[in-house]
Protein backbone atom coordinates (compact mmCIF):
# COMPACT_ATOMS: atom_id res chain seq x y z
CA UNK A 1 0.00 0.00 0.00
CA UNK A 2 2.74 2.36 1.16
CA UNK A 3 4.23 1.50 -2.77
CA UNK A 4 1.20 2.32 -4.58
CA UNK A 5 1.04 5.72 -2.55
CA UNK A 6 4.59 6.64 -2.84
CA UNK A 7 4.00 5.72 -7.07
CA UNK A 8 1.31 7.82 -7.21
CA UNK A 9 3.17 10.62 -5.51
CA UNK A 10 5.49 10.30 -7.72
CA UNK A 11 3.34 10.48 -10.78
CA UNK A 12 1.66 13.72 -9.12
CA UNK A 13 4.98 15.37 -8.92
CA UNK A 14 6.20 13.98 -12.51
CA UNK A 15 2.69 15.20 -14.17
CA UNK A 16 3.34 18.56 -12.34
CA UNK A 17 7.02 19.21 -13.67
CA UNK A 18 5.65 18.21 -17.09
CA UNK A 19 2.59 21.15 -16.91
CA UNK A 20 4.85 23.40 -15.80
CA UNK A 21 7.35 22.79 -18.56
CA UNK A 22 4.86 23.22 -21.33
CA UNK A 23 4.50 26.47 -22.81
CA UNK A 24 1.68 28.60 -21.73
CA UNK A 25 1.62 30.97 -25.11
CA UNK A 26 1.70 30.18 -28.95
CA UNK A 27 3.10 32.25 -31.42
CA UNK A 28 2.02 33.11 -34.96
CA UNK A 29 4.20 35.20 -36.92
CA UNK A 30 3.42 36.47 -40.99
CA UNK A 31 5.55 38.11 -42.92
CA UNK A 32 3.64 40.36 -45.32
CA UNK A 33 4.44 44.19 -46.83
CA UNK A 34 3.99 46.95 -44.00
CA UNK A 35 1.88 48.86 -45.53
CA UNK A 36 -1.25 46.18 -44.53
CA UNK A 37 0.29 45.83 -41.29
CA UNK A 38 0.69 49.18 -40.35
CA UNK A 39 -2.31 50.48 -42.47
CA UNK A 40 -2.36 52.86 -44.75
CA UNK A 41 1.06 53.95 -45.06
CA UNK A 42 3.41 52.13 -43.12
CA UNK A 43 5.31 53.42 -39.94
CA UNK A 44 5.84 56.77 -40.15
CA UNK A 45 9.74 56.89 -39.62
CA UNK A 46 11.38 53.32 -40.81
CA UNK A 47 14.35 54.39 -39.94
CA UNK A 48 14.20 55.67 -36.39
CA UNK A 49 11.16 53.35 -35.72
CA UNK A 50 9.09 56.35 -34.38
CA UNK A 51 5.66 55.55 -33.40
CA UNK A 52 3.01 55.50 -36.13
CA UNK A 53 -0.79 55.99 -36.91
CA UNK A 54 -1.40 52.34 -37.71
CA UNK A 55 -5.00 51.44 -38.00
CA UNK A 56 -5.11 48.65 -34.78
CA UNK A 57 -5.50 45.17 -36.13
CA UNK A 58 -8.49 42.57 -35.81
CA UNK A 59 -7.70 38.84 -35.26
CA UNK A 60 -10.08 37.87 -37.91
CA UNK A 61 -7.91 40.42 -40.12
CA UNK A 62 -4.82 38.68 -39.38
CA UNK A 63 -6.12 35.15 -39.66
CA UNK A 64 -7.13 35.92 -43.13
CA UNK A 65 -3.51 36.93 -44.13
CA UNK A 66 -2.52 33.80 -42.89
CA UNK A 67 -3.79 32.39 -46.31
CA UNK A 68 -2.04 35.02 -48.26
CA UNK A 69 1.58 35.38 -46.91
CA UNK A 70 4.04 32.68 -45.38
CA UNK A 71 3.71 32.67 -41.56
CA UNK A 72 4.82 30.12 -38.42
CA UNK A 73 3.12 28.79 -35.98
CA UNK A 74 5.15 28.01 -32.72
CA UNK A 75 5.35 27.93 -29.07
CA UNK A 76 7.01 30.48 -27.16
CA UNK A 77 10.78 29.47 -26.84
CA UNK A 78 11.56 27.98 -23.63
CA UNK A 79 14.51 29.83 -21.62
CA UNK A 80 17.89 29.91 -23.31
CA UNK A 81 16.41 28.93 -26.18
CA UNK A 82 15.28 30.55 -29.62
CA UNK A 83 12.46 30.99 -31.45
CA UNK A 84 13.22 28.96 -34.98
CA UNK A 85 12.19 30.88 -38.15
CA UNK A 86 12.48 27.63 -40.53
CA UNK A 87 13.73 27.60 -44.00
CA UNK A 88 10.76 28.77 -45.46
CA UNK A 89 10.71 32.19 -43.16
CA UNK A 90 14.27 32.13 -42.69
CA UNK A 91 14.66 32.36 -46.26
CA UNK A 92 12.64 35.32 -46.80
CA UNK A 93 14.43 37.22 -44.19
CA UNK A 94 17.86 36.82 -44.94
CA UNK A 95 16.58 37.77 -49.03
CA UNK A 96 15.28 40.61 -47.07
CA UNK A 97 18.58 41.67 -46.00
CA UNK A 98 19.65 42.25 -49.35
CA UNK A 99 16.78 43.13 -51.01
CA UNK A 100 16.18 47.37 -51.83
CA UNK A 101 13.53 48.80 -49.90
CA UNK A 102 13.75 52.41 -50.87
CA UNK A 103 9.88 52.40 -50.95
CA UNK A 104 6.86 51.39 -48.98
CA UNK A 105 5.44 48.84 -50.81
CA UNK A 106 8.55 46.64 -50.84
CA UNK A 107 8.94 47.33 -47.01
CA UNK A 108 7.84 44.24 -44.61
CA UNK A 109 6.81 43.81 -41.25
CA UNK A 110 6.37 40.80 -39.22
CA UNK A 111 2.77 40.62 -37.58
CA UNK A 112 2.69 38.31 -34.33
CA UNK A 113 -0.38 37.04 -32.46
CA UNK A 114 0.33 35.97 -29.30
CA UNK A 115 -1.98 33.35 -28.24
CA UNK A 116 -2.73 32.41 -24.41
CA UNK A 117 -4.15 29.07 -23.26
CA UNK A 118 -6.54 31.09 -21.94
CA UNK A 119 -8.85 34.37 -21.47
CA UNK A 120 -7.61 36.85 -18.66
CA UNK A 121 -7.18 40.60 -18.30
CA UNK A 122 -3.74 41.61 -18.27
CA UNK A 123 -1.79 44.11 -18.97
CA UNK A 124 1.56 42.91 -21.30
CA UNK A 125 4.55 44.96 -22.18
CA UNK A 126 7.00 43.39 -25.36
CA UNK A 127 10.50 45.01 -25.34
CA UNK A 128 12.94 44.73 -28.37
CA UNK A 129 16.49 44.78 -27.12
CA UNK A 130 19.42 44.19 -29.02
CA UNK A 131 22.18 42.15 -27.68
CA UNK A 132 24.57 43.02 -30.30
CA UNK A 133 26.46 46.31 -28.74
CA UNK A 134 29.50 46.42 -30.94
CA UNK A 135 28.92 49.73 -33.62
CA UNK A 136 26.30 51.17 -33.84
CA UNK A 137 22.85 50.03 -33.59
CA UNK A 138 20.70 48.91 -36.42
CA UNK A 139 17.61 49.70 -35.61
CA UNK A 140 16.10 51.15 -32.24
CA UNK A 141 15.29 49.56 -28.75
CA UNK A 142 11.67 49.59 -28.30
CA UNK A 143 8.84 49.17 -25.81
CA UNK A 144 5.27 48.31 -27.46
CA UNK A 145 2.45 48.34 -24.61
CA UNK A 146 -1.30 46.60 -24.89
CA UNK A 147 -3.88 44.87 -22.45
CA UNK A 148 -6.20 42.04 -22.51
CA UNK A 149 -9.48 42.54 -21.48
CA UNK A 150 -11.03 38.97 -20.89
CA UNK A 151 -8.85 37.96 -24.20
CA UNK A 152 -6.49 34.93 -25.48
CA UNK A 153 -4.39 37.27 -28.22
CA UNK A 154 -2.46 39.87 -28.24
CA UNK A 155 -1.25 41.39 -31.71
CA UNK A 156 2.03 42.91 -32.24
CA UNK A 157 3.94 44.52 -35.49
CA UNK A 158 7.39 45.45 -36.11
CA UNK A 159 9.87 45.40 -39.22
CA UNK A 160 10.46 43.00 -40.36
CA UNK A 161 14.28 42.72 -40.40
CA UNK A 162 14.39 42.67 -36.75
CA UNK A 163 13.92 39.27 -36.47
CA UNK A 164 17.06 37.96 -38.66
CA UNK A 165 19.00 36.22 -36.08
CA UNK A 166 22.08 38.25 -36.94
CA UNK A 167 21.19 41.39 -35.26
CA UNK A 168 20.84 39.31 -32.27
CA UNK A 169 17.41 41.07 -30.93
CA UNK A 170 15.78 39.77 -27.74
CA UNK A 171 12.06 40.17 -27.20
CA UNK A 172 11.07 40.43 -23.28
CA UNK A 173 7.30 39.71 -22.99
CA UNK A 174 6.08 40.74 -19.38
CA UNK A 175 2.10 40.03 -18.66
CA UNK A 176 0.67 38.86 -15.60
CA UNK A 177 3.64 38.91 -13.45
CA UNK A 178 5.89 36.55 -15.61
CA UNK A 179 8.26 37.14 -18.05
CA UNK A 180 9.48 35.52 -21.06
CA UNK A 181 13.23 36.09 -23.24
CA UNK A 182 13.63 34.86 -26.61
CA UNK A 183 15.97 35.60 -29.76
CA UNK A 184 15.37 33.96 -33.25
CA UNK A 185 17.30 31.12 -34.85
CA UNK A 186 17.38 30.30 -38.72
CA UNK B 1 96.75 52.27 -74.96
CA UNK B 2 95.30 51.44 -71.66
CA UNK B 3 95.71 53.19 -68.64
CA UNK B 4 94.94 50.20 -66.34
CA UNK B 5 97.87 47.88 -67.30
CA UNK B 6 100.64 50.42 -66.84
CA UNK B 7 102.43 48.65 -64.54
CA UNK B 8 102.85 45.97 -67.03
CA UNK B 9 103.70 48.57 -69.51
CA UNK B 10 106.41 49.60 -67.37
CA UNK B 11 107.78 45.95 -66.96
CA UNK B 12 107.59 45.85 -70.54
CA UNK B 13 109.78 49.08 -70.93
CA UNK B 14 112.28 47.22 -68.88
CA UNK B 15 112.61 45.05 -71.15
CA UNK B 16 115.32 45.92 -73.75
CA UNK B 17 113.29 48.19 -76.82
CA UNK B 18 115.91 48.66 -79.03
CA UNK B 19 115.83 44.77 -79.45
CA UNK B 20 113.64 43.75 -82.13
CA UNK B 21 111.92 42.05 -79.33
CA UNK B 22 110.31 45.48 -78.64
CA UNK B 23 108.23 44.47 -81.27
CA UNK B 24 106.81 41.63 -79.81
CA UNK B 25 106.42 43.38 -76.49
CA UNK B 26 104.60 45.96 -78.18
CA UNK B 27 102.18 43.32 -79.75
CA UNK B 28 101.92 41.48 -76.38
CA UNK B 29 100.98 44.84 -74.93
CA UNK B 30 98.09 45.18 -77.65
CA UNK B 31 97.11 41.62 -77.32
CA UNK B 32 97.19 42.03 -73.22
CA UNK B 33 94.76 45.42 -74.19
CA UNK B 34 92.44 43.67 -76.26
CA UNK B 35 92.28 40.74 -73.80
CA UNK B 36 91.18 43.20 -71.27
CA UNK B 37 89.19 45.10 -73.36
CA UNK B 38 86.88 41.81 -74.37
CA UNK B 39 86.42 40.23 -70.73
CA UNK B 40 84.78 44.00 -69.64
CA UNK B 41 82.91 43.79 -72.53
CA UNK B 42 81.80 40.00 -71.89
CA UNK B 43 80.99 40.64 -68.05
CA UNK B 44 78.68 43.93 -69.68
CA UNK B 45 76.93 41.39 -72.03
CA UNK B 46 76.22 38.71 -69.43
CA UNK B 47 75.24 41.34 -67.02
CA UNK B 48 72.46 42.67 -69.40
CA UNK B 49 71.34 39.79 -70.98
CA UNK B 50 71.04 37.94 -67.09
CA UNK B 51 68.81 41.41 -66.46
CA UNK B 52 66.83 40.99 -69.78
CA UNK B 53 65.71 37.17 -68.60
CA UNK B 54 64.86 38.10 -65.19
CA UNK B 55 62.55 40.71 -66.33
CA UNK B 56 61.48 38.56 -69.30
CA UNK B 57 60.87 35.64 -66.65
CA UNK B 58 59.34 38.44 -64.34
CA UNK B 59 56.91 39.08 -66.92
CA UNK B 60 55.80 35.76 -67.93
CA UNK B 61 54.94 35.24 -64.40
CA UNK B 62 53.34 38.22 -64.39
CA UNK B 63 51.38 37.23 -67.61
CA UNK B 64 50.43 33.61 -66.66
CA UNK B 65 49.02 35.91 -63.25
CA UNK B 66 46.70 37.58 -65.51
CA UNK B 67 45.53 34.78 -67.24
CA UNK B 68 44.94 32.61 -64.88
CA UNK B 69 42.67 35.83 -63.07
CA UNK B 70 40.81 36.69 -65.87
CA UNK B 71 40.18 33.02 -66.55
CA UNK B 72 38.91 32.91 -63.45
CA UNK B 73 36.63 35.58 -63.51
CA UNK B 74 35.57 34.33 -66.99
CA UNK B 75 34.76 30.71 -65.00
CA UNK B 76 33.21 32.21 -62.30
CA UNK B 77 30.84 34.75 -65.24
CA UNK B 78 29.83 31.47 -66.56
CA UNK B 79 28.71 29.59 -63.09
CA UNK B 80 26.62 33.05 -62.72
CA UNK B 81 25.14 33.06 -66.09
CA UNK B 82 23.80 29.22 -65.24
CA UNK B 83 22.46 30.32 -61.87
CA UNK B 84 20.28 33.33 -62.80
CA UNK B 85 19.28 30.82 -65.95
CA UNK B 86 18.04 28.35 -63.07
CA UNK B 87 16.91 31.49 -61.06
CA UNK B 88 14.52 33.21 -63.38
CA UNK B 89 13.89 30.01 -65.50
CA UNK B 90 11.99 28.83 -62.13
CA UNK B 91 9.66 32.08 -62.22
CA UNK B 92 8.72 31.46 -65.89
CA UNK B 93 8.03 27.55 -65.77
CA UNK B 94 5.81 27.86 -62.34
CA UNK B 95 4.12 30.72 -64.38
CA UNK B 96 4.54 32.67 -61.31
CA UNK B 97 4.06 35.80 -63.33
CA UNK B 98 0.29 35.25 -63.95
CA UNK B 99 -0.32 33.79 -60.30
CA UNK B 100 1.79 36.18 -58.88
CA UNK B 101 3.45 32.97 -56.05
CA UNK B 102 5.86 30.19 -55.88
CA UNK B 103 3.41 27.76 -54.03
CA UNK B 104 4.82 24.42 -54.16
CA UNK B 105 7.46 24.03 -50.86
CA UNK B 106 10.22 22.14 -53.18
CA UNK B 107 10.25 25.00 -55.75
CA UNK B 108 10.44 27.51 -52.96
CA UNK B 109 13.30 25.31 -52.02
CA UNK B 110 14.85 25.44 -55.78
CA UNK B 111 14.50 29.49 -55.82
CA UNK B 112 16.28 29.60 -52.64
CA UNK B 113 19.28 27.69 -54.01
CA UNK B 114 19.41 29.18 -56.75
CA UNK B 115 19.27 33.02 -55.25
CA UNK B 116 22.04 31.61 -52.44
CA UNK B 117 23.88 30.17 -55.83
CA UNK B 118 24.13 34.03 -57.44
CA UNK B 119 24.66 34.77 -53.92
CA UNK B 120 28.06 32.35 -53.80
CA UNK B 121 28.93 33.19 -57.48
CA UNK B 122 28.99 37.00 -56.36
CA UNK B 123 31.09 36.65 -53.27
CA UNK B 124 33.96 34.80 -55.72
CA UNK B 125 33.77 37.78 -58.46
CA UNK B 126 33.83 40.25 -55.76
CA UNK B 127 36.87 38.59 -54.35
CA UNK B 128 38.69 38.24 -57.76
CA UNK B 129 38.50 42.33 -58.60
CA UNK B 130 36.87 45.06 -56.65
CA UNK B 131 35.48 46.65 -59.73
CA UNK B 132 32.77 44.11 -59.88
CA UNK B 133 31.45 44.74 -56.50
CA UNK B 134 28.93 47.32 -57.13
CA UNK B 135 27.11 46.04 -59.97
CA UNK B 136 27.36 42.18 -58.78
CA UNK B 137 25.82 43.59 -55.00
CA UNK B 138 23.14 45.22 -57.14
CA UNK B 139 22.43 41.95 -59.16
CA UNK B 140 21.91 40.03 -55.28
CA UNK B 141 19.39 42.77 -54.55
CA UNK B 142 17.63 42.72 -57.16
CA UNK B 143 17.37 38.94 -57.63
CA UNK B 144 16.58 38.83 -53.62
CA UNK B 145 13.23 41.51 -54.53
CA UNK B 146 12.09 38.78 -56.64
CA UNK B 147 12.73 36.23 -54.68
CA UNK B 148 10.56 37.90 -51.92
CA UNK B 149 7.85 38.87 -54.06
CA UNK B 150 7.63 35.16 -55.20
CA UNK B 151 7.49 33.80 -51.81
CA UNK B 152 6.10 35.76 -49.90
CA UNK B 153 2.47 36.05 -51.83
CA UNK B 154 -0.19 38.21 -52.85
CA UNK B 155 2.56 40.11 -55.22
CA UNK B 156 0.79 40.92 -58.78
CA UNK B 157 2.07 40.05 -62.17
CA UNK B 158 2.79 43.76 -62.54
CA UNK B 159 4.90 43.64 -59.64
CA UNK B 160 7.09 40.51 -60.52
CA UNK B 161 7.49 42.05 -64.02
CA UNK B 162 9.04 44.95 -63.21
CA UNK B 163 11.27 43.16 -61.11
CA UNK B 164 12.34 40.68 -63.97
CA UNK B 165 12.95 43.68 -66.09
CA UNK B 166 15.29 45.40 -63.28
CA UNK B 167 17.31 42.08 -62.83
CA UNK B 168 17.50 42.11 -66.62
CA UNK B 169 18.82 45.37 -66.98
CA UNK B 170 21.50 44.39 -64.09
CA UNK B 171 22.54 41.42 -64.85
CA UNK B 172 23.34 43.11 -68.67
CA UNK B 173 24.92 45.67 -66.57
CA UNK B 174 27.08 43.00 -64.71
CA UNK B 175 28.03 41.06 -68.23
CA UNK B 176 29.33 44.62 -69.25
CA UNK B 177 31.46 45.17 -66.08
CA UNK B 178 32.93 41.74 -66.61
CA UNK B 179 33.62 42.22 -69.94
CA UNK B 180 35.72 45.90 -69.43
CA UNK B 181 37.14 44.07 -66.31
CA UNK B 182 38.93 41.30 -68.11
CA UNK B 183 39.78 44.18 -70.77
CA UNK B 184 41.41 46.63 -68.03
CA UNK B 185 43.13 43.57 -66.92
CA UNK B 186 45.00 41.96 -70.06
CA UNK B 187 45.50 45.70 -71.59
CA UNK B 188 47.13 46.47 -68.46
CA UNK B 189 49.53 43.40 -68.83
CA UNK B 190 50.08 44.08 -72.37
CA UNK B 191 51.30 47.01 -71.78
CA UNK B 192 53.59 46.19 -68.83
CA UNK B 193 55.10 43.87 -70.86
CA UNK B 194 55.39 46.29 -73.86
CA UNK B 195 57.31 49.12 -72.14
Amino acid sequence: MKKISLFLFLMGIYSLSLAQESPDISLTLIFMPEKYACNPDGYADYIKGEASGCVPLTINQVEKWKRAYVFIKTEIPSPDSNLSLGNRLFGLLDAYRTAPINTADDRKSIVVIFDWKSARTTDVRLTRKIMNTTGRLPFPEMTWEGRLQEERRWIHHERADAFLPIHRVTWILESGGRTWEFGTAP
Amino acid sequence: MGIWHRPLREWMNGLNTTDPQSIKGKLLINLIDKLVLGVLAAIVVFCVQNEYMENKKFKEIAFEKTKIQTELIATRQKELAQAVDDFIGLIFDKDVLSSGQLKDEADQDKLRTSLKKIRVTVFYLQTLNEKLNKQSQKLVNDASAIYIAAISGAANDKEIEDKLNTLQISYGDLLEEVRQTIRDVMKREYEGSHS
